[in-house]
């Protein structure tokens, strides 16, 4: 799955945006994977993500972080949403500090990734993967502001019909941003999207309308 | 996915939840979703929005489960047992060291973002790469479906499927990734949505990545966030 690595925006509002996603590989480490992801979900937590899931079984609204915390088991696909590079270096060094033998992702901006590694005492990290962007018939693509909200979804379970339609409930005061943020972010079934950043791009949105 | 009409209550809170824009209120206001156009991805059902319950799925014959497959989040590939379109990736690289030193794993996520794609587009891509040598990967749903791996040539038969996205993966040497930008880039206005591509390596020991000089002064843009395998396996098991 690359379904983090094509998340739109200026870098400005990047810098707010990073994912971790955690597993365990088919057929070499699947065995005593649930309660490792107990650990991902217990340390995560102590920093406030703001959003969590289970690419297995659901985000934390429809599935519950206390479903997550629970019933981790070796299906699980761990995801956390954070707001800034200093709590990625946090959460990094507590998983280190914890033993955590499985597979981490942090997808975000590479400089700040790098950086939180560093501060986390990891020298170098292991793979890189670029977005080389999105090429074809693109005028097919939604606007760039739907677009920096889409994306959060790599899925696309948040249509621009969707985001659209949460900017006119803003515009006229029928949902706070934070609920539009939210009411997205359910849809997004494994946990990656960003509501806290989804309620500011919309409440810009309803704003310039 | 289908809606029962007697149910429906014509509200129309269900139309912006439908990821391919494919569900419409018609001038008898009752809500109907255009089956040409669905992807089965399930949003409109697990959105959960419909006040009278009148979304149900329909009995889904072959090659309609391709659909579901390619395109619901929650659904497990059959053959992968991953959920999603794509294998592990480089997702657990430090464990299975897929993508090793001097090469380099490249994705093309056709119909990603956001659009959809027919499968005929993909194989297009496919079929594409094929001729200048590409081996595509075998543990890969798109790979599942090709009748010729030499070719890429796909069943003919799903071709007119509709899903969300479906991703087109190998690893070839960082000395082919320049040729293999530019197959892309020759056959992108052949193909009638979009596509996103990504380009995985491994950091070298000093935590350079010299393919990224590479890869910009070929002309290709790099955008400035992605993913990270922070090596947290390894670096847990040295210390």
């Amino acid at each position: 799955m690359t379904h983090t690595n094509h998340r739109r925006g200026t870098v400005e509002d990047l810098s707010r945006d990073y994912v971790f996603t955690t597993m365990a590989s088919k057929g070499v480490n699947v065995p005593g994977t649930g309660e490792r992801m107990k650990k991902f979900y217990e340390i995560v937590m102590k920093y406030n993500p703001a959003f969590m899931g289970d690419a297995a079984k659901g985000n934390q609204l429809t599935y519950g972080v206390k479903a997550m915390l629970e019933d981790s088991d070796d299906k699980t696909i761990g995801h956390a949403v954070f707001r800034d590079a200093d709590t990625v270096a946090a959460v990094i060094k507590d998983l280190m500090d914890a033993g955590f033998d499985r597979s981490v992702v942090v997808s975000g901006l590479f400089d700040n990734v790098r950086e939180s590694c560093k501060k986390a005492g990891i020298g170098t990290p292991h793979t890189i993967e670029y977005s080389l962007g999105t090429w074809g018939k693109t005028e097919k693509l939604p606007p760039m502001e739907e677009l920096e909200v889409m994306t959060m979804c790599g899925h696309a379970q948040v249509p621009g019909a969707l985001v659209r339609h949460m900017a006119e409930q803003v515009k006229s005061g029928r949902l706070t941003a934070e609920d539009a943020g939210l009411r997205l972010g359910r849809q997004c079934m494994c946990g990656v999207f960003n509501v806290a950043r989804a309620a500011e791009l919309v409440a810009a949105m309803a704003a310039r309308s | 996915m289908l809606i029962d009409e007697q149910a429906c209550s014509g509200c129309g809170e269900c139309v912006p939840y439908c990821t391919v824009g494919a569900i419409a209120l018609g001038d008898d206001g009752v809500a109907r979703v255009d089956l040409e156009e669905c992807v089965e991805c399930g949003a409109c059902l697990r959105a959960g929005v419909c006040p009278s319950d009148a979304f149900f799925m329909q009995e889904v014959e072959w090659p309609r489960t391709l659909r579901a497959q390619f395109s619901d989040p929650l659904g497990v590939h059959p053959k992968t047992g991953i959920p999603g379109r794509g294998t592990e990736e480089i997702k657990t690289n430090d464990v299975t060291e897929r993508v090793k030193p001097g090469y380099a794993g490249i994705a093309v996520e056709v119909g990603r973002p956001t659009v959809g794609t027919r499968l005929s587009e993909v194989e297009k891509i496919a079929m594409a790469l094929s001729k200048i040598g590409v081996e595509h990967e075998p543990a890969n749903p798109v790979t599942f479906l090709m009748t010729d791996l030499s070719t890429g040539k796909m069943q003919d038969e799903v071709l007119n499927e509709k899903v969300l996205s479906a991703i087109v993966e190998f690893i070839v040497p960082q000395s082919k990734v320049v040729e293999v930008l530019d197959t892309l880039r020759a056959v992108a206005p052949e193909v009638d949505t979009v596509f996103s591509v990504d380009l995985a390596v491994r950091y070298e020991p000093d935590g350079s990545v010299p393919i990224e000089r590479i890869v910009k002064d070929a002309g290709f843009y790099l955008a400035p966030n992605g993913k990270t395998n922070i090596g947290m396996v390894t670096h847990v098991a040295a210390r």
